[in-house]
């Protein structure tokens, strides 16, 4: 293949590899904190994306249905904890578990019967849709603002993290939840905050997908969902930093080795699932990762 | 006067409806699921027939009882054996997909229940099948139409899009290849999809490299749309022609400006339709749902006009082994989508239309005739 | 005891008999779809409830299953006809065999992949092997779509010949769950109940916990394979969509209704979860009688059962049976 395609498809890859990212840091946020695998997630993501193509109908501008997506994601996030795991807290992790799909299937069905599932088109304004023709490469513009976009919000993430105290008390949480609360911090708040950042995030992947991909219908979150919580384990489930590095190692190998070998393009879902069981076989904890799986049950 | 005429007009209402029975037909469709589009613009189609006409010449009324499958084959075999057992339907009506239709198929004819399938094209639905009807034309017409067209205006090369998961797909590309290299086009390419996917990068590629004069995409319209959009996006500037699975609204919405010039192969367009069923048809359906007729609507209401109109030879509208003699007999059927014959197979040979995108909208380009 | 035992089977096999010859059609499939499940269940809770290794991979396995017994017993005629992408390879078409014998291979085929899967996948616990489990099935799946040439992709098989019905589901479903008791009571199960509870004291104990975790493996895959291959014949249809993690799932939900450990209890759970699925059904239909209904909101079944799963989680956790059998109520003498 010639240059020009080589490099529109690496740039392709970067770019799915941010919407992976963006999604698998909720899942290593939650993960980190409550050792629960949040498989509602990936349904927080269609949320988003179903929310900001509600409020375009409606005729409200994107700008402001991207805000809208983002608090109705931060609210969906933060009830299910309220109403699902909160309750579990020390229950054995497979009822968690458990009750992470019935919300997710929860979540896919209510959207199904509200809005059936016909596919429904998203429509973004014209500045994230404009093509630039370079040097014989056609490059989208969502495929340059995605990643530059991920990487100011990790940057974010990790600010919050390391240098405030907010921060600092989720990642202690992480630690041991009983000698947090012993310390006087209220643990329920902090795990608040760790779902809202993770679902805002995650409805900002959605969107990002929505404008990538412009059909939208309630099962959308499902693989992606799989595959960038797949990305976070081979980050290492714990490690914000590894969760991105996990999005963009996932991305950027599907895109690219289905366009080297494009016989190979049925197995592109599988590519997740190898590399992740691949990679724990060799280091359990994933590439950044500790071994939480000592610290609590 | 008038208390001997309310008597007797009470006597003789309850004397017909004591004998008038009730006739059921059993309906199954994908009203959800991805193929919700299908299901649901088929059973509005199906709305306005049932609207027209519920009774039977003997004063009997038909009843619908419909069910959904999700699009899934294996709910769709479920429906059929409810539908039979529980409900005692007297036929059954759907599906739209060629593979769902072809795991009910075997259901119906083991339980000697006449089955119509409105949209299915895929020859092997009717093949070795007794029971089994439909009111639509097979794939190996439809991609012939597609050659044809192709041929006709100049694409001699093609590259061609099967979507893997659909066997609607892989029975249309096999047609068109077939119809298309006996004309002496040229096949330069294939690639391969999957209903579901989203991102066809490494198609797109493939097909940009390959060429063509025109790509002939035998799936459905959700892949359709963001494939043409994807197409366009690196260049490719050869145009799209497909079948019938293309043909809805969504298509152009979520395809946007690639869509334009689209080309595809379908059972019926308001323009095409001059007969005086079909224009009440299409009144009806403007009146009701103020939105443009496709063709899931207008097959579905045949199909069902088709059943009325086999139960309607028979002494006894229940009598299944009598509606299926009737419905594999019918000659001559004045549909909405065109007149309909059915041959010694169970399939419907009938004209098909080519249709085209055009400034945003569905046009009609022409008629072809079997 | 014994007597009792005898006696509860012979009425079983009894009432199989009657219901296949003189109940309708509809519902004789539902008891099919139950006892199918029950056998499903029935082994995945030997892995995740009773040896405690949380494994989300029954899908991978009963998908093995389903093809092996539906290319087996498929006439080389119909596939030929039927692959519509590539032409089957030579050794399908030649792969011909009848029922039993093609179940039997279900079954050891099933087992066999487990056996190979078990050196990676336990090399993780907890919540490591739940995710490398769900990437095996996934895994599996992706490939039965893409192999076309041996199982015609993701177009599946149909006309599978029906050699399934209440006897031969009926008929295994007893017998995995007497196989299944006898493993629980001999002294692998408590071994298995031994990892489960505590891996590392099992350890420090002298047992050779990869092993038994793999003999648990094996077992639970060689009936999720026998179960494959009966819903392959008894639906007549299979393809690569119905055994995602759907299917999954609905096991999940069996086996934690019924109480996690406990082989009564997932029967029990079993009737519960598809008798409840299909009389759930009238939640997707309110389109009985056309233009005089509210319409129907389908999906609808779907969003209750979702609910009703997540309150089940919330308040009755252990399930029914918790982890007893009800062998045992009858040993204890208590109610």
């Amino acid at each position: 293949m010639d240059i020009s395609t080589f490099v529109q498809q690496m740039i392709n890859g970067i770019s799915l590899g941010s919407m992976y990212a963006l999604i698998a840091i909720g899942y290593t946020l939650v993960y980190g904190v409550l050792r629960l695998i949040n498989f509602a997630h990936g349904d927080i993501m269609m949320v988003g994306a179903f929310v900001a193509y509600l409020a375009q109908n409606a005729g409200i501008p994107f700008e402001l249905a991207v805000i809208l997506a983002i608090i109705a994601a931060m609210v969906t996030g933060i009830l299910t904890d309220k109403i699902a795991y909160k309750p579990l807290r020390n229950a054995p992790k497979i009822s968690l578990l458990i009750t992470a799909i019935g919300i997710s299937f929860f979540l896919e069905n209510l959207f199904n019967v509200l809005f059936g599932g016909v596919p429904r088109a998203f429509s973004a304004p014209d500045y994230l849709t404009k093509i630039i023709h370079y040097d014989g490469i056609i490059v989208p513009v969502t495929v340059i603002i995605i990643p530059v976009v991920t990487l100011i919000l990790l940057f974010i993430i990790l600010w919050i993290l390391n240098k405030t105290k907010y921060g600092m008390a989720i990642r202690s949480l992480a630690f041991d939840i009983p000698t947090v609360k012993l310390m006087g911090i209220n643990a329920d708040i902090i795990i608040m905050l760790v779902f809202a950042i993770g679902s805002a995030l995650a409805a900002i992947g959605g969107i990002f997908y929505a404008v990538s991909y412009p059909s939208i219908d309630p099962l959308m979150g499902v693989i992606v969902g799989l595959k960038a919580f797949a990305a976070a384990v081979l980050g290492g489930i714990g490690s914000v930093a590894g969760a991105v590095i996990g999005g963009f190692i996932l991305g950027f190998t599907e895109i690219v080795v289905v366009a080297f070998m494009p016989d190979l393009g049925g197995y592109k879902d599988a590519f997740a699932f190898i590399f992740l069981i691949l990679v724990l076989l060799f280091k359990p904890t994933g590439i950044m990762g500790q071994d939480l799986d000592r610290s609590r049950f | 006067m008038k208390k001997i005429t309310t008597i007797a007009a009470s006597v003789a209402l309850i004397a017909s409806m004591s004998y008038a029975k009730e006739v059921k037909i059993g309906v199954v469709l994908p009203i959800t699921g991805p193929l919700a589009a299908f299901g649901q613009t088929s059973n509005d189609g199906l709305k306005i027939a049932y609207a027209q006409n519920h009774t039977l010449k003997n004063g009997d009324t038909v009843k619908l009882i419909v069910l959904d499958d999700r699009g899934d084959k294996v709910e769709a075999a479920t429906a059929v054996k409810r539908l039979i057992n529980k409900n005692h339907v007297t036929a059954i009506l759907g599906e739209v997909a060629s593979s769902n239709s072809m795991a009910m198929a075997p259901v119906a004819e083991k339980a000697k229940t006449p089955m119509l399938t409105h949209a299915s094209t895929n020859p092997r639905v009717t093949k070795g099948k007794k029971f089994v009807t439909r009111a639509c034309f097979i794939d190996p017409f439809q991609g012939a139409i597609q050659a044809n067209y192709a041929y006709d205006h100049g694409y001699k090369t093609a590259v061609i899009v099967t979507d893997a998961k659909q066997d609607y797909s892989v029975g249309v590309s096999k047609a068109f290849k077939k119809a298309y290299e006996k004309r002496g086009g040229k096949i330069v390419g294939r690639v391969i999809i999957n209903s579901g996917d989203k991102d066809f990068n490494a198609q797109v590629s493939t097909i940009k490299a390959k060429h063509p004069g025109i790509v002939d995409f035998t799936g459905y319209y959700p892949e359709a749309a963001l494939m043409v959009r994807q197409a366009r996006a690196v260049g490719v500037k050869a145009p799209f022609i497909g079948g019938d699975g293309v043909g809805f609204p969504e298509l152009i919405k979520i395809g946007g400006k690639a869509a334009e010039g689209f080309m595809y192969s379908d059972h019926f367009d308001e323009a095409a339709a001059t007969s005086p069923v079909a224009k009440a048809y299409v009144k009806a359906f403007h009146a009701k749902y103020h939105k443009a007729t496709d063709s899931m609507g207008a097959l579905a209401a045949d199909g069902y006009g088709m059943i009325l109109a086999a139960m309607n030879k028979c002494k006894d509208p229940t009598d299944k082994i009598c509606v299926n003699t009737n419905l594999r007999a019918t000659k001559g059927y004045q549909g909405v989508t065109g007149v309909i014959n059915i041959n010694k197979n169970g399939d419907a040979v009938k004209s098909g239309v080519v249709r085209v995108v055009k400034n945003g909208k569905f046009a009609y380009l022409t008629t072809v005739n079997p | 005891m014994k007597i009792i035992k005898l006696l509860m089977l012979s009425v079983a096999i009894l009432f199989l008999i009657f219901a296949q010859n003189n109940l309708d059609p509809y519902t004789v499939s539902i008891l099919n779809n139950i006892a199918i499940f029950g056998i499903l269940a029935l082994s995945y809770n030997l892995i995740n409830g009773v040896a405690g290794q949380f494994s989300l991979e029954p899908n991978g396995f009963v998908a093995i299953g389903a093809y092996v017994t539906a290319l087996l017993i498929l006439p080389a005629s119909s596939k030929i006809d039927m692959f519509a992408l590539e032409d089957p390879a030579p050794i399908i078409l030649a792969m011909h065999t009848s029922f039993l014998p093609a179940l039997l291979m279900s079954g050891i085929v099933a087992a066999v992949l487990a056996f190979i899967l078990s050196i990676p996948v336990f090399r993780v616990r907890g919540d490591y092997l739940a995710i490398v489990t769900l990437g095996f099935g996934f895994i599996i799946r992706i490939f039965a779509m893409n192999q076309t040439k041996y199982t015609n992709g993701a177009m599946g098989l149909n006309d599978i010949p029906d050699n399934a019905n209440l006897l031969w589901t009926g008929g295994i479903i007893i017998v995995t769950f007497i196989v299944m008791l006898n493993v629980i009571y001999s002294k692998y199960g408590r071994a298995m109940k031994a990892v489960r509870d505590d891996e590392d004291a099992a350890t420090a104990m002298g047992i050779n916990t990869f092993w038994i975790k793999t003999y648990a493996f094996m077992t639970s895959a060689f009936f999720e394979g026998v179960g494959g291959g009966l819903m392959a014949s008894l639906l007549t249809t299979i393809s690569p969509d119905q055994f995602t993690f759907l299917l999954t799932f609905q096991l999940l939900i069996i086996i934690v209704l019924g109480g996690l450990g406990s082989m009564s209890g997932t029967l029990i759970g079993a009737v519960l979860v598809m008798g409840g699925t299909e009389w759930l059904r009238f939640l997707d239909q309110n389109m009985d009688i056309f233009g005089y209904n509210t319409g129907a909101h389908p999906g609808l079944r779907m969003v209750v059962f979702s609910i009703l799963l997540i309150i089940m989680m919330l308040f009755a956790r252990r399930g029914i049976f918790g982890n007893k059998e009800l062998t045992d109520m009858f040993k204890r003498g208590k109610k």
